[in-house]
């Protein structure tokens, strides 16, 4: 390690790595720190993700396809069973293997790698950030970057130590829990997922097969609800339920910010990517592209403002420019969506289910579920209606 | 009577992180596997204790 470096990127996850390799490939010299001792562990994610959105942001390499989705089973509360086919294929990724790949992407374009590099403060000057303060291997180091970029994940501190307000209020967060289950029989091109209160409430809980035999058994709910009755006890219930007996592989925990994009993103010599900037699909949960698209962006202007001496946050603003061009404008209608359907209740669930059997397979859209609720539910048509205005 | 406190037992907690990414205080310190609540700055609004997965922090005496 050295004692400085044109960017340095707090965090080793995909949104860190891909900010990386583009800062690297523009020029920069980069360090990519990551505060756990192995790129890719432990995996705090369903790996699910659409073969379109993924191909939109890198060069998919078979090693990543833990298996090919092609379709999906949406059971509401009454246990209505409705199947869709849409034409969009998905896959559930190896993500230790994925991460790992796009470190070493991010290494190969010339980005120092360093893990166990706990970052406990930034370095500012006259409000300034121009560096970070660290642990490694047990030493105290400052280490100097003329930008720094936060990809630190939901934990994210960076935004906050620069003075950004980045914290999300608890309600607004999915707070999940996951299993990986073997010994189980599962349809292993098809993903479940599972609606309702006493599922998942204010969220939804998902299958998602890794093969036959084994699955990424979790759920989300709302951090409303999560005081009450903890999302652990929700799982437990319904793989006791489902899957009696089956061996839990590995048992994960994490949060998903599922609030709009942060307003401010960038500031003097910083920037956040990913999670850290709550770039995150609010409605599915979703953050691996909308992470990799926003990093590839930020390497990119970070690279040039370095080069051309100026990281201010107006120069910096082109990162939040071009996302909000490539992104803004889902994550807002996705967000407003969230809000209208968590306040849809079982039987709203139960009734849209039944509407959608009589619509073919593969007309099943998400456009249809709504018609399907609100053409029925005259008080939520007001909601819906601010969704597009 | 004692000072309140958050505590978050080590043992348990999974190192998510979901609760440092609520705490308005920023009292919360993660790393690999340690997680250690700054009680100067900890003001006990229970946010994390709300938000917690698992159900690990906990107010005690």
């Amino acid at each position: 390690m050295k004692d400085r470096y044109d960017v340095i990127v707090v965090g080793g996850g995909p949104g860190g790595a891909r900010a990386a390799k583009h800062a690297a490939e523009k020029g920069a010299s980069v360090l990519l720190l990551e505060k756990d001792r192995e790129i890719g562990i432990p995996v705090r994610c369903a790996e699910g993700v659409s073969e379109s959105g993924l191909r939109r942001v890198v060069e998919v390499k078979d090693r990543w396809i833990a298996q090919v989705i092609k379709g999906a089973r949406l059971v509401s509360p009454d246990g209505t069973v409705v199947e869709s086919y849409p034409d969009e294929v998905g896959f559930i990724l190896h993500r230790k293997l994925f991460d790992y790949d796009l470190a070493v992407a991010a290494s190969q374009a010339g980005t120092e790698v360093v893990t166990k590099a706990y970052v406990q403060g930034l370095t500012m000057d006259d409000g300034v950030v121009t560096g970070v303060r660290m642990t490694h291997m047990g030493r105290a180091r400052r280490i100097s970057g003329s930008v720094v970029i936060g990809a630190d994940g939901v934990e994210s501190r960076v935004g906050r130590w620069a003075g950004l307000e980045t914290r999300t209020p608890f309600g607004e967060v999915e707070t999940c829990v996951q299993m990986t289950l073997a010994g189980i029989d599962v349809d292993p091109e098809v993903v479940e997922l599972h609606f309702g209160r006493q599922i998942a409430p204010g969220g939804y809980l998902w299958i998602f097969p890794k093969g036959r035999r084994t699955a990424n058994v979790g759920l989300g709910i709302s951090g409303v609800y999560s005081r009450e009755k903890k999302p652990l006890i929700y799982l437990k219930e319904f793989v006791e339920r489902r899957f009696p007996g089956a061996s839990v592989l590995t048992m994960i925990a994490g949060g998903v910010p599922a609030v709009p994009t942060l307003k401010k993103i960038v500031t003097d010599g910083l920037m956040l990517v990913g999670d850290a900037a709550r770039q995150v699909d609010p409605l599915t949960g979703g953050g691996i592209v909308n992470a990799m698209l926003a990093g590839r962006i930020a390497g990119r202007v970070a690279a040039e403002a370095v080069q051309e001496g100026d990281v201010s946050t107006r120069r910096l603003s082109a990162y939040t420019k071009e996302w909000s061009k490539v992104d803004g404008k889902n994550n807002k209608i996705s967000y407003k969506i969230k809000k209208v359907v968590g306040r849809l209740s079982d039987e709203d669930l139960n009734r849209a289910a039944r509407v959608l059997l009589d619509v073919p397979p593969e007309k099943r859209t998400a456009l249809r579920v709504f018609k399907a609720v609100f053409l029925r539910h005259p008080k939520l048509i007001v909601e819906v209606s601010k969704l597009f205005v | 009577m004692g000072e309140s406190v958050v505590f978050i037992d080590n043992e348990r907690c999974d190192f998510c992180g979901t609760c440092v990414g609520v705490c308005p205080a920023d009292a919360i310190e993660l790393r690999e596997s340690s997680i250690a609540v700054d009680k100067e700055r900890c003001t006990l609004c229970g946010d994390c204790v709300d938000v917690c997965p698992l159900g690990i922090p906990e107010v005690v005496e």
